[in-house]
């Protein structure tokens, strides 16, 4: 089963008195293990269609399912499945300035419902896992962006979500630092069965991906 | 557990310092005027309060206790003659003159009585003794008087109605509503002094209670006894007292419109600051929709902050509220600051805070998570 899927995914956006279609019936499923790297140019949609997996944005026409949930319904529903399945990897990361680099991922943890005496050595746990067991007590601004973007990452894992969506995850760091952080995402896939959806410009993302598509216009060709 | 709400609180120190100092301000503006309304309004009326009479007959619509009205002191004997009395006696409340050595002249607001212990009062004395009033041409004032009379002490002479009288001691906490200073002197010596009023004449009866009385059926009776006079219990009297000042005033009105503004000031500053607060943490408000959590998880964020800013602004405000009495005390005022006036202040200050937090609210609830995916 996937872990994700798209069906016909329509999204349509109001801009001023005119409607622009910004997808034409998308169809994408993300299978379990599996890395697949969207590319495209700037206003080609693929942003949009993260947000549509992710459960943040609900598609005009289509709908999309999550381990098998259809994701549809009132924000609490969307809010939920993203709690339960979906982690998510931002641009510009997107940590708490106020807190630590582990206290990020605890919080995240507890967000997700998580309780008990536990948690820290939880959230420790997938620090350690992204090599950063010395820069635990680390608040963001003490560290670099590939250091910043592995909290990320941490942060996305708390919870064990089967999905992991990426959106442009290496594009504030040198190629060095770009290069481990994908391979980090290989490594999620292949050891542990996550699906990582990477929406990239990033050239080297072909080297971990299985899949690349390609969207432009708000139609995938693969 | 993480407690992001504190955590953003503390990041951002220079903006925490300015909220709490609002919420602080504003209390201290509430408690300091509450505690002054109070303070004057207990002057008002703190000798009634003091005194053990159950009741206490008037003339008809004396306003107040310090602006007495003279009526037959025969009608005592009505009073004594009731069942259920344990105790009935006048006292007089008049205005004197009092010469200073400096040439210049107070009044005081004389309080006389035949029997003195009979009645506890003044309930507290510096120096001298009360019993001494009986002895001749004696008074007691009260030791507030001196910032009206300039320094005196038990032994020293005054002439008081033109007559020359030796203070037999020093009272405390006895006042008045218009810091006219108090003193204390024997009832036929009053009415000497103030003959052409008080010839023959009270100006109130003090009327304690048998053990058991009905004192509503009391009441009714002495009324009806003496048709043209009123007669209060001392909790009537007393805020018959200090309504009085309270309407006349407009000590009411500065009172209310000072915990108007105080509030006024508290809303918009804890308002204003967690407005922005709340706009400069937009984005970590998008994450935390984006990694799964709901509009009540922020909503608990900012409730959390609110609730903080209260705690920390009421206490530093109540601080700086009882640093601020000794120097109160020295401009011849007190602050009265009951335990219910700090509860309702302390709540007032949570849901002011609170309500402040509820614009915030507002502007959360739209949060669109996918903010996060802009850079």
């Amino acid at each position: 089963m996937p872990v994700l899927e798209a069906l016909d995914i329509v999204k349509d956006y109001q801009e001023g008195r005119d409607r622009t279609r910004i997808l034409h019936g998308i169809r994408l499923a993300l299978e379990p293990g599996e890395v697949v790297a969207l590319q495209g140019p700037s206003g080609s949609g693929k942003t949009t269609l993260l947000q549509i997996l992710g459960c943040i944005l609900t598609p005009t026409g289509g709908s999309v399912r999550v381990q098998g949930e259809a994701a549809q319904g009132r924000p609490a529903v969307l809010a939920s499945l993203r709690q339960r399945h979906i982690g998510f990897v931002f641009q510009q990361y997107n940590l708490f300035p106020a807190l630590t680099a582990l206290e990020n991922v605890q919080y995240a943890l507890q967000v997700k419902g998580h309780r008990g005496p536990g948690l820290r050595a939880q959230a420790l746990g997938w620090i350690e896992q992204m090599g950063l067991g010395d820069r635990a007590h680390y608040l963001p601004r003490d560290l670099s962006g590939g250091q910043k973007q592995r909290v990320a990452i941490a942060r996305a894992m708390a919870g064990n979500p089967a999905a992991l969506l990426a959106d442009e995850p290496t594009a504030n760091l040198d190629s060095q630092a770009g290069q481990q952080v994908l391979q980090l995402f290989r490594r999620l896939a292949r050891e542990q069965g996550r699906a990582v959806l990477i929406v990239t410009h990033d050239p080297q993302v072909r080297a971990v991906a299985d899949r690349v598509l390609s969207i432009r216009d708000g139609r995938i060709h693969a | 557990m993480v407690d992001l709400a504190l955590r953003m609180l503390l990041h951002d120190r220079l903006r925490f310092a300015i909220t709490v100092s609002g919420v602080a301000f504003a209390v201290v503006l509430i408690l300091s005027q509450v505690g002054l309304f109070l303070g004057l309004l207990s002057n008002s009326s703190v000798i009634v309060r003091h005194l053990p009479a159950e009741l206490w007959v008037t003339s008809r619509n004396t306003p107040n206790v310090d602006f007495a009205q003279a009526f037959p002191e025969a009608y005592v004997n009505r009073v004594r003659s009731i069942p259920g009395v344990l105790r009935a006696d006048n006292l007089i409340v008049t205005f004197m003159n009092i010469d200073l050595p400096s040439g210049a002249t107070e009044g005081t607001v004389t309080y006389a009585l035949e029997d003195f212990a009979a009645w506890g009062l003044p309930w507290q004395l510096e120096s001298g003794d009360a019993g001494d009033l009986r002895r001749g041409d004696y008074l007691i004032t009260d030791a507030s008087a001196v910032r009206r009379l300039g320094p005196f002490q038990t032994g020293d002479y005054r002439q008081v109605q033109g007559l020359r009288m030796r203070y037999a001691g020093r009272s405390l906490g006895a006042t008045s509503f218009t810091t006219t200073p108090v003193s204390f002197m024997d009832y036929r010596l009053a009415q000497k002094l103030n003959s052409n009023l008080l010839e023959g004449n009270t100006t109130y009866i003090l009327v304690r209670a048998a053990p058991g009385a009905d004192l509503a059926a009391l009441k009714a009776e002495i009324q009806r006894r003496l048709p043209h006079n009123d007669v209060y219990t001392r909790d009537e009297w007393a805020g018959r007292s200090d309504g009085y000042w309270i309407r006349n005033t407009g000590i009411g009105l500065n009172a209310y419109l000072t915990v108007f503004l105080g509030l006024l000031v508290g809303v918009v500053i804890v308002a204003q600051t967690l407005y922005t607060s709340t706009m400069d943490h937009l984005k970590e408000f998008g994450t935390v929709k984006a990694i799964g959590g709901a509009n009540a998880d922020i909503y608990r964020i900012l409730a959390r902050q609110a609730t903080v800013a209260a705690v920390l602004g009421f206490a530093i405000g109540a601080l700086a509220t009882l640093a601020m009495a000794p120097g109160v005390a020295a401009a011849g005022l007190h602050l009265v600051l009951p335990l219910p006036v700090w509860i309702a202040v302390g709540a007032g200050t949570l849901a002011m805070c609170l309500l402040s937090a509820g614009v915030s609210f507002h502007k959360v609830a739209g949060i669109d998570p996918g903010l996060v995916f802009r850079s």
